[in-house]
């Protein structure tokens, strides 16, 4: 009898060790808190918890950032610690404006060229970066090439050009810019041939005439590249080549005109400008942006 | 080290990402190579004549096609010490035949010095009336006529026709005028 009853408590205390066991699991389960997601975390899809840095091959790609793959399931995630954020632009929207003379003309005149005068342009500085150009010029042409039988001539005419400036070093010193850009340019001019001569060996003529004077216009492509370097108290020097090619023109019955004001001669792809400029600053960058940068250069 | 905290899922497979893809220098570029690409087309210098040559072909009536002619001598009438442009002797499938910038019509002959031709009848004359216009062909071909042909008048002794393919005479190198001889066979007269 004492066995038995000693084999039932026996028993009784196994089931309740078992019950309490199994109580106690379940209640821990349920007031485990869940750990809420960071803040800063992207909503992602977290790999399977079973997965563990052994399911996952790391590696890099061309820009450095570390891949983690799921060598299970295939799936990627790219580590955003790594990531390398752009400083975007420091400088403000509205910048800086800016206005120039083209000296291109008047100096090449000196060196003997018999075309162009001279020219202004205006520039608006967004982001130190984007900068629309609008320039106006004045151009002529009285010319008697070597060797050839006749004198052209175009009467002063102005000339219009709207484009626009791309600075390559945006975040860098506006006083230091390397810049690329387009025009479009447009004029109307006059142009005549006077002094011309026609000899007909042959038939022993020699023939004097002109070519009426004609009236048109030309509107004309620029693509353009060049530096410009502040020189003293906000007055810059700067200089650009220019590809350019005529992309319309007025009727000319009596022959295309061999100059266009703001264009050049007709013959030739590659011009240049050499311009004196004084800026004016609108607005100075965050000095907070200057200073992540210049930090950011430093690493 | 908890991964979640610092990944996050690639849509796909992660790609090389290229600045200057979104960069508009990448315009720019490809402005400043369509430009020297186009700029390494254009020719400098005077590519066509430096004057408005009418430019006349020999063609054989019977066949239509193209004869070289070694007996012909072509001289402009009126020219000063009567003056050939062209002698006999030379093997001849087209000329030049140059307008008078100071009149309204040109006459050139043709003197035949194949025997039994060799004489001034069976000679030809054609003659061109025009009109000529002042023009600007370029700064390497300077000012030049072009000449506008309103009629041809010609003899019909060995030449069977005249055909005019173009009546407006530039200074642009292409034949415009087609003389039709009578031919006894292809060839040489």
């Amino acid at each position: 009898m004492k066995t038995a009853n000693q084999l039932t408590l026996k028993l009784l205390a196994a089931f309740s060790l078992l019950a309490a066991l199994s109580f106690d699991a379940q209640a821990q389960r349920k007031v485990t808190p869940v750990e809420p997601k960071p803040a800063t975390a992207p909503a992602v899809k977290k790999p399977a918890q079973s997965q563990e840095r052994m399911n996952l091959a790391e590696r890099q790609d061309i820009d450095g950032n570390i891949i983690l793959i799921d060598t299970i399931t295939g799936e990627e995630w790219v580590d955003s610690t790594a990531i390398k954020k752009s400083i975007g632009m420091i400088y403000p929207r509205y910048e800086s404006v800016t206005v120039g003379v083209d000296l291109w003309d008047p100096v090449m005149r000196m060196l003997g060229t018999k075309y162009g005068l001279i020219g202004f342009w205006g520039e608006f500085s967004f982001h130190n970066r984007y900068k629309p150009v609008v320039e106006f010029g004045l151009g002529q042409c009285n010319d008697a090439p070597d060797g050839m039988n006749y004198r052209f001539k175009s009467p002063m005419a102005p000339y219009f050009k709207l484009g626009i400036n791309y600075n390559i070093f945006y975040n860098n010193d506006p006083r230091y810019q390397a810049l690329v850009g387009v025009r479009y340019g447009f004029s109307p001019f006059k142009y005549e041939v006077v002094d011309a001569t026609l000899d007909q060996d042959y038939w022993g003529d020699h023939e004097q005439f002109s070519v009426p004077s004609q009236s048109t216009s030309a509107g004309y492509f620029e693509f353009c590249a060049g530096v410009r370097v502040d020189i003293w108290k906000n007055i810059s020097l700067g200089w650009m080549a220019k590809y350019h090619t005529i992309l319309h023109e007025g009727k000319a019955p009596n022959g295309k005109p061999m100059y266009i004001p703001g264009f050049g001669k007709r013959g030739t792809s590659f011009s240049a400008s050499f311009s004196i400029s004084y800026t004016l600053t609108l607005n100075k960058p965050d000095p907070a942006l200057v200073e992540s940068k210049n930090k950011k250069k430093k690493k | 080290m908890d991964i979640s905290r610092h990944i996050r899922p690639s849509a796909e497979p992660s790609r090389p990402t290229n600045s200057f893809r979104r960069s508009p220098l990448w315009i720019l570029a490809a402005v400043a190579v369509i430009a020297l690409l186009n700029s390494s087309c254009n020719t400098s210098g005077c590519t066509d004549n430096q004057n408005s040559l009418p430019l006349a072909g020999f063609y054989s009536y019977e066949t239509g096609q193209k004869v070289t002619l070694g007996s012909v001598e072509v001289g402009g009438v009126g020219a000063p010490d009567d003056s050939l442009l062209y002698t006999a002797g030379q093997a001849l499938s087209q000329i030049y035949m140059p307008l008078r910038a100071n009149a309204s019509s040109t006459s050139y002959y043709f003197h035949y010095t194949q025997e039994g031709l060799d004489s001034v009848i069976f000679n030809d004359t054609i003659t061109f009336a025009y009109s000529s216009t002042p023009f600007f062909a370029s700064e390497e071909c300077g000012a030049l006529f072009h000449y506008d042909i309103q009629r041809m008048t010609y003899t019909r002794h060995l030449i069977d026709s005249v055909a005019l393919v173009d009546s407006l005479i530039t200074n642009t190198d292409l034949e415009r005028i087609r003389i039709y001889f009578r031919t006894a066979q292809e060839g040489e007269l």
